[in-house]
């Protein structure tokens, strides 16, 4: 009897918890393309109001209109995109080693600093203040150590992607609820397990807003990388189009660029709704 | 819900800087104002001129005119010397819509030309560029060849000439590994880069006082035949007020003549008066002065500073084809108004 009555319903739990999650997913990727479209409405008449109304020639302030025939219809279009992808590739490379790098570091520490609230003390106040340093002083001091290479690009764009990160993290680990681990505690469960049974689980969501804002701070790294140490990608390419009087190309890049954050942005937001609707009970 | 929230705050934060841009130009406008460098009723106005750096001594013929009268001599009201930087918006694009001369250098000018910009080269303070291939005393580079395997610095703002330098000279680009260095070349004297993109009368100079011992290559004299320092202004200043931008060009050569004479007044203004900001160090100033001044002379006599000869102007415009800049010599400069100045007034060539 018993087992007839609650089989189906153990059967049905699981799978409208599954349509809803889907329908959260679905959601989340409907509204995400909505504020993409509005976004790029919004930008664009910003961007054309500011270039009719600031007295700056038109050779080298340039209009939606001239990147999307520098992209798009001139005739040597195509070239121009073969251009800017390529060092858009390089760039994405150099920023997914900061990303990882600088998510890693802030991973490892949060959890050090959760099993040490003497550490955290002692550091937390001298790690905040290193973000205020200004990169551009400090990088040409860690190129001098870490050289030129895929080890100084790393460590220029892990320098920034850290110490938001790890701030993000320790929200999330730290938002653990005292009375959870105080059951886990009571029913004779060690530190170690109170921190893999609720801990963690409340941490996890919160690596992944921190992977998110990492997502545009990682790429501000590998662009100051590219400025200051390899003078390769779009970084490079940008600073030397200043000076080459190249503004169409300088434009685009940015335009590139900034449509680039926002979409990878959009996909880890979307990465991390369905792991907070997956991680986070209902309470 | 969280994601919710976030996505709000994304629009909020968009909307944010959407009025932020919206409010920007009103007060920048407001700013810019009363500067648009047309002539008044009594005269030619203010002589505004974009400087291609920092207020340090490459500029001090400016500074001696400006003390010494000679911008109101010529008819101004007075003078602006709006200063550059590693920050400062591009030198071309203040001359098309702010200032009525900038100072440039040729194949940044000229990149601009190629695009269209209706610029002109009216004249240029240096015979010889004053960019070289600085190294250390101990492991130097004399020859363009000698380049090879090494690695060599170079600010941003001087890589459009590096990179003609290169191509001019038919060298290989991919066995020369050059690296950005934005700032002082320090690294250098270390070893992480073996040379550094530099200027004879600047990072060459503060070096030397600071006790390294520095080799350099000119580019010039390599066979690079640059001129240094060029005025640059718009195609219709030229047409419009020719009169104007000769006033200029004569105070600017009377400016000029005078630090040729007396360098340490010249070093003195710079480092009290018009670059007083920047600290700078008096001994380095007036060195650097000197070596700026061995690039004015061309060591003929009777020579009529800031003008170029039509073999130097063709030169230029070869060098800057090797790099790809196909222009001809009409193109990029104008040499009349500075020859006529010359032509008019021979007590300002040199004994």
């Amino acid at each position: 009897m018993t087992i007839t009555q609650d089989s189906p319903s153990e059967v049905a739990g699981p799978r409208a918890a599954q349509r809803n999650q889907a329908l959260t997913i679905v959601h989340s990727l409907a509204r995400t393309l909505a504020t993409l479209v509005g976004a790029v409405i919004a930008i664009l008449t910003a961007w054309t109001l500011f270039i009719r109304l600031v007295d700056v020639s038109p050779f080298v302030a340039k209009s939606p209109t001239d990147v999307w025939n520098y992209l798009i219809t001139d005739t040597d279009a195509a070239e121009h995109r073969a251009v800017i992808t390529s060092n858009l590739a390089r760039t994405l490379t150099d920023a997914s080693y900061g990303f990882v790098l600088g998510l890693f570091l802030a991973a490892g520490v949060s959890l050090l600093f959760y099993f040490s609230a003497t550490a955290e003390a002692m550091f937390i106040p001298s790690v905040t203040a290193l973000h205020a340093i200004p990169m551009v002083t400090i990088a040409p001091i860690l190129v001098l150590i870490f050289g030129r290479g895929l080890v100084g690009t790393a460590v220029i764009g892990a320098a920034i992607v850290v110490v938001p990160a790890l701030l993000t993290m320790l929200q999330g680990i730290r938002s653990t609820p005292r009375t959870d681990v105080d059951m886990v505690v009571a029913y004779g469960g060690s530190t170690l397990s109170a921190f893999w049974k609720v801990a963690l689980p409340h941490a996890i969501p919160t690596w992944f807003a921190a992977a998110r804002l990492a997502v545009t701070t990682s790429i501000v790294g590998a662009l100051l990388a590219e400025w200051l140490a390899t003078g390769q990608g779009l970084g490079g390419q940008m600073l030397r189009d200043a000076n080459e009087f190249e503004f169409a190309r300088l434009w685009s890049s940015v335009v590139v660029l900034t449509v680039t954050c926002i979409v990878i942005y959009q996909i880890v937001s979307v990465i991390e709704a369905a792991v907070t609707s997956r991680m986070s009970a209902p309470r | 819900m969280t994601t919710q929230f976030d996505r709000r705050k994304f629009l909020t934060r968009g909307l944010t800087l959407g009025g932020l841009a919206l409010a920007g130009p009103a007060v920048l406008s407001a700013c810019m104002s009363g500067d648009s460098g047309s002539a008044s009723a009594d005269g030619f106005g203010v002589a505004s001129q974009r400087l291609a750096w920092i207020k340090n001594t490459q500029f001090a013929g400016s500074y001696v005119a400006d003390k010494n009268g000679y911008y109101t001599d010529a008819g101004f009201s007075g003078s602006d010397l709006v200063s550059g930087g590693p920050t400062a918006p591009p030198i071309e694009s203040d001359v098309l819509s702010r200032t009525f001369v900038g100072v440039s250098q040729v194949p940044i000018a000229g990149s601009a030309v190629a695009k269209g910009a209706p610029l002109k080269i009216v004249g240029a303070v240096y015979s010889r560029y004053a960019g070289c291939v600085m190294t250390m005393g101990n492991n130097p580079v004399n020859t363009p060849e000698e380049l090879y395997g090494k690695t060599i610095g170079c600010a941003s703002s001087s890589e459009p000439v590096w990179r003609n330098f290169i191509a001019a000279l038919g060298l290989d680009e991919s066995r020369i590994n050059t690296v950005p260095v934005q700032g002082d070349p320090i690294g250098m004297t270390v070893g992480e880069i073996d040379g550094y993109v530099g200027f004879v009368n600047s990072q060459v100079v503060d070096l030397r006082n600071k006790g390294f011992d520095i080799n350099t290559m000119l580019l010039a004299d390599v066979g690079f035949p640059l001129v240094g320092q060029t005025y640059i202004t718009t195609q219709e200043n030229i047409d419009n007020n020719r009169e104007k931008l000769k006033a200029f060009l004569h105070a600017e050569i009377r400016g000029w003549k005078d630090v040729l004479a007396d360098p340490q007044r010249a070093a003195d203004l710079t480092v009290n008066e018009y670059g007083k900001d920047l600290n700078l160090n008096p001994q380095s100033t007036y060195d650097c002065c000197i070596a700026g001044n061995e690039l004015i002379r061309n060591g003929s006599a009777g020579q009529q500073i800031l003008s170029i000869s039509d073999a130097t102007a063709a030169a230029n415009i070869e060098a800057i084809a090797a790099g790809g800049l196909n222009l001809s010599v009409d193109d990029l400069f104008d040499l009349g108004p500075i020859r006529e100045v010359h032509e008019e007034n021979p007590d300002l060539a040199l004994a």
